[in-house]
């Protein structure tokens, strides 16, 4: 699959941010939330929706349940700080030209 | 205390369901179980909870079902009951409220599965009204009247009067349903990339 002409949602992306360190999955609500000054609250299904596609791509895993826990923890694998990497040279870019263009 | 209602809603009548259920919640009774027709509250305080009814795509017992469920509890939405894919969930008030964006999307892949259904019982009129005819026909044609063609015409016929029964019962509820499908994918494009 060709992975340069990606262009991740908002959700995605700060799900992808705050999972470069294990989460579970109110963990990850909380952080972006925190992350965004409150201004991008995940909703239930929309991160549920995010975490499968996610999981499916590769560009995050389930780490294994830790005993006593039942909750399932996530982390970015190393496609995914690939793809991040990419995305943030393309909003970058966005960035740069809005600015020439405005300025 | 516990109480146990019985009640009887119809599978397009959810948002009546939930609004029932909340006004339950806000007289201190809240939803601990349900099932079929059958509902169990436990006194608690006044609006303590927050009730919301999701359909699911895969039955609840399934492994995605279960994953589903799963994750829910990990951000604090309980499932308190769950009947054929329909699954009653709550959260706590103090914890927040079911977001916006939910709502639009659990709404709209209610209305729609509630209108396959319609679609499938106004097609299985149109079927079986063409079928029971079709029969009719030839056994008139070819002079055949025996015990199993009667049975044959009652059967379809059977059939055809239940759906074009269930297709009328269903003819308002889908004409609002169809403006909100508009209305709820309109909202979607909005808050599309969120």
């Amino acid at each position: 699959m060709k992975q340069t002409n990606v262009v991740l949602t908002e959700a995605v992306f700060y799900t992808l941010l705050v999972l470069h360190k294990p989460l579970h999955g109110y963990g990850i609500m909380q952080e972006t939330s925190e992350m965004s000054n409150g201004r991008l609250k995940l909703s239930a299904g929309t991160l549920y929706g995010a975490l499968s596609s996610l999981l499916d791509k590769g560009w995050i895993e389930e780490l294994p349940i830790e005993k006593g826990s039942r909750k399932k923890e996530y982390k970015v694998t190393k496609l995914g700080k690939e793809i991040v990497k990419l995305e943030l040279e393309r909003l970058e870019e966005l960035v740069d030209n809005g600015k020439r263009i405005i300025n | 205390m516990k109480k146990v209602i019985f009640k009887t809603f119809f599978i397009w009548e959810y948002e009546k369901e939930e609004k029932w259920l909340n006004k339950m919640s806000s007289k201190g009774w809240q939803l601990v179980d349900a099932r079929l027709f059958k509902y169990t509250f436990e006194r608690g305080e006044p609006d303590e909870y927050i009730y919301r009814l999701e359909l699911l795509d895969k039955k609840p017992s399934t492994s995605e079902g279960k994953a589903y469920v799963d994750f829910l509890d990990g951000v604090n939405i309980e499932s308190v009951g769950q009947c054929r894919n329909w699954i009653y969930l709550r959260i706590k008030r103090s914890n927040g409220d079911f977001s916006s964006e939910d709502k639009v999307h659990s709404n709209l892949t209610r209305i729609m599965r509630v209108d396959d259904l319609y679609q499938f019982s106004r097609n299985l009129t149109l079927c079986m009204v063409v079928a029971s005819f079709a029969f009719l026909l030839i056994c008139h044609e070819v002079d055949m009247q025996t015990r199993w063609s009667d049975f044959l015409t009652g059967f379809f016929t059977g059939i055809g009067i239940g759906a074009s029964v269930m297709s009328l019962i269903m003819i308002p509820a889908m004409t609002r349903n169809r403006k909100k499908i508009k209305q709820y994918i309109r909202e979607l494009s909005v808050n599309e990339g969120n």
